[in-house]
C-alpha cells in the first residue's frame, strides 16, 4: 500500500481526482458558512458553488486544462461551460412561477448539452441516425433531470442519488476504457460526499435545485461521453440509467409519505446502488473476458 | 553401338552441367539491390507497403512499440526542385495496434486518441529541405487528436526505380522512404498516465510510393 503511494502515479491519481476537489469544496462551504451567517438565506447557493467549485478545480488537474478556453476544443472542454452555463440557466428559470419554465430550461439545456457532446459524431453519421442519437440522448437525460429534481423540494436525496451515480461511474469507466473519465467521475463523487455530510452537518441548511441541477448536467455529460466516446456497452448504460432511475422513483416515493429523516434522504441513494452494483459486475465480466489489465 | 552410348550420356551430362550453371547464374541475377534511379516525380503511397509506428517508454523500465495498420497519402519529390516537394499523409487513429486489444481499446478513447471525435492523425508538408545526396528535412504540419503542430522528419531516401510486377500484375516505378521525428504527446494535449507513460513518442514513417506522374 505504501509502495502505492510512493508511486508519482498514484499519487497524482488520488490527489487529482479526491483530495483536491474534496479540499476544494470544503473551503468554499466553510467559507460560505462563516460569510452568510447574518444572511441565512444564502446559505442554500452554497452548495451549488461547493460542488462546482470543488468539480472543477479536480476538472483542471485531471484534464490539465487550466485555461477553461472558449471555444473548447475537445468535448470534455465543454464539460465545465455546460455545467456553468447550464446551471445558471435552469437557476434563473427557477425564479419564475410558472413551472412551464422549469421543465422547459432543463429540456433546453439537456438538448443542446446532448447536440454539443454528440455533434463530432453526429457529423459523421447520416441525418437519420444522427437525429436519433441526440433525440434519444437528450429525451432520456431530460426525463432524469425532471424526475430527480421535479419540484422546489430539499435536494439532498437527489445528491445522495447522484453520488451513487458518480461512484458508479467511477468504477465503470476504467473498465470500459478510460481512466479519465473515472477520475472525473471520483471527483464528482468526492464533492457530492463533502457536500452531504456538511449539509447534514449545519443544522437547518437545505440543498436548493441549483446544487443537484450542477450534478445532473456533469454526470450526464460523462455519461454520454462513457457511452459515445469510451464505447461502454449498453447493457452498462441501462443499468447505470435505471440507477438513477430508481433513486428518483424512492425519493419521489419517500416525498409523497413525508419522510423528512436523515434515512429518507440517504435511502434513494441505497436503493440506486443496487442497480449500480449490476453496472459495475457487468462491466467488469467484459473487462475479464476481453483479457484483464496490462 | 557401345561407343554412341557413352557419347550421348557425356553429351546429356555436358548439357545438364551447363544448364545447372546457367540456372546458378540466374540465381545470383536475383540478388537484392537498391534502386538508384531518380525519385523525381508524384507518388500514391502504397498502404500494403507502408507502415506507421511508433515508440514510447513504459513504467521508466520498457520502451513499448505501437503501429498503426491503415495509411494513405501521396507525395511529390523532385531533387532539381525542392521547393515544389510534397507530402500528404492520413492515418486513421482507429487503426492503432500495440499487440493487445483491450490496451488498443483504452488508446481508441477519450483518454487518448479519441478517435470518435478525432477520427484522423494528417502530416501536411511545407517545405522540403535535402541535407544530402539521399536525405532532407521535410517540415509540416503535424495534427493528432485534433492538435496541429509544427514538426521536422528527417527524411532517408531508400531507393526508386522502375520495379517489375509490382505493382501487381505489371509493374511500376516505385520510391520509398523513412521518415523519423520525436514529438511530446502533451503538445497534442494527450496527457493522460503521465507518471506511467512517457511523454516523448519516437515517431517512425515507413513510405513506399507508386509514381502517378513522372
Amino acid at each position: 500500500m505504501w509502495n502505492l503511494w510512493q508511486s508519482s502515479f498514484v499519487r497524482s491519481l488520488i490527489l487529482d481526482s479526491a483530495l483536491f476537489p474534496a479540499a476544494v469544496t470544503m473551503l468554499i462551504v466553510v467559507a460560505a458558512y462563516y460569510k452568510t451567517r447574518k444572511c441565512p438565506r444564502w446559505r442554500s447557493i452554497i452548495w451549488g458553488a461547493a460542488i462546482l467549485g470543488g468539480f472543477l478545480g479536480g476538472y483542471a488537474l485531471i484534464y490539465r486544462d487550466l485555461s477553461f478556453p472558449f471555444p473548447p476544443r475537445t468535448v470534455l472542454s465543454w464539460l465545465p461551460w455546460l455545467a456553468l452555463m447550464g446551471g445558471i440557466v435552469v437557476a434563473i428559470a427557477d425564479r419564475r412561477k410558472h413551472p412551464g419554465w422549469r421543465y422547459g430550461a432543463r429540456g433546453m439545456t439537456a438538448s443542446v448539452s446532448a447536440w454539443i457532446l454528440l455533434w463530432p459524431i453526429m457529423r459523421q453519421e447520416s441525418v437519420l441516425a444522427a437525429f436519433l442519437a441526440w433525440l434519444t440522448v437528450a429525451g432520456l437525460w431530460s426525463v432524469l433531470w425532471l424526475a430527480l429534481i421535479p419540484d422546489k423540494r430539499d435536494q439532498k436525496s437527489t445528491g445522495a442519488t447522484l453520488f451513487v451515480g458518480a461512484v458508479g461511474l467511477a468504477l465503470v469507466a476504467p473498465l470500459s476504457s478510460s481512466i479519465l473519465l473515472a477520475q472525473f467521475g471520483s471527483a464528482l463523487a468526492v464533492v457530492l460526499a463533502v457536500a452531504l455530510v456538511f449539509s447534514f452537518l449545519m443544522r437547518g441548511s437545505r440543498w436548493d435545485s441549483p446544487s443537484a441541477d450542477v450534478g445532473v448536467l456533469i454526470l450526464g455529460a460523462l455519461m454520454v461521453d462513457l457511452r459515445f466516446y469510451a464505447g461502454a456497452s449498453m447493457g452498462v448504460m441501462v443499468w447505470l440509467l435505471v440507477s438513477l432511475a430508481a433513486g428518483a422513483g424512492v425519493a419521489s416515493i419517500l416525498q409523497h409519505r413525508g419522510s423528512s429523516s436523515r434515512w429518507a434522504v440517504l435511502t434513494p441513494g441505497l436503493i440506486s446502488s443496487l442497480p449500480m452494483a449490476v453496472a459495475g459486475w457487468m462491466a467488469l465480466q467484459t473487462y475479464l473476458a476481453s483479457g484483464g489489465g496490462y | 553401338m557401345l561407343q554412341n552410348k557413352v557419347s550421348i550420356a557425356l553429351r546429356t551430362t555436358i548439357l545438364s552441367v551447363a544448364l545447372s550453371a546457367s540456372l546458378v547464374s540466374l540465381a545470383d541475377a536475383a540478388t537484392y539491390h537498391r534502386l538508384d534511379a531518380s525519385p523525381a516525380g508524384s507518388y500514391r503511397i502504397d498502404p500494403d507497403h507502408s507502415l506507421a509506428w511508433f515508440t514510447i517508454g513504459h513504467a521508466g523500465v520498457a520502451v513499448v512499440v505501437g503501429r498503426f495498420d491503415k495509411l494513405s497519402g501521396s507525395y511529390t519529390f523532385n531533387p532539381a526542385s525542392p521547393a515544389g516537394d510534397k507530402v500528404d499523409i492520413r492515418i486513421p487513429a482507429a487503426s492503432i495496434n500495440t499487440n493487445f486489444a483491450l490496451r488498443d481499446h483504452d488508446l481508441r478513447g477519450p483518454d487518448f486518441f479519441n478517435v470518435r471525435e478525432f477520427p484522423n492523425i494528417t502530416f501536411v508538408s511545407t517545405r522540403y529541405q535535402p541535407t544530402g545526396k539521399d536525405g532532407g528535412q521535410l517540415f509540416g504540419k503535424l495534427t493528432i487528436h485534433g492538435v496541429t503542430r509544427p514538426v521536422a522528419f528527417h527524411v532517408r531516401e531508400i531507393g526508386a526505380g522502375p520495379v517489375p510486377a509490382l505493382p501487381k500484375p505489371w509493374g511500376g516505378y516505385l520510391s520509398g522512404y523513412v521518415a523519423t521525428t520525436t514529438i511530446q504527446r502533451s503538445d497534442f494535449g494527450m496527457d493522460a498516465y503521465a507518471g506511467m507513460i512517457a511523454n516523448t513518442v519516437h515517431l517512425h514513417v515507413n513510405i513506399e510510393g507508386v509514381r502517378t506522374a513522372g
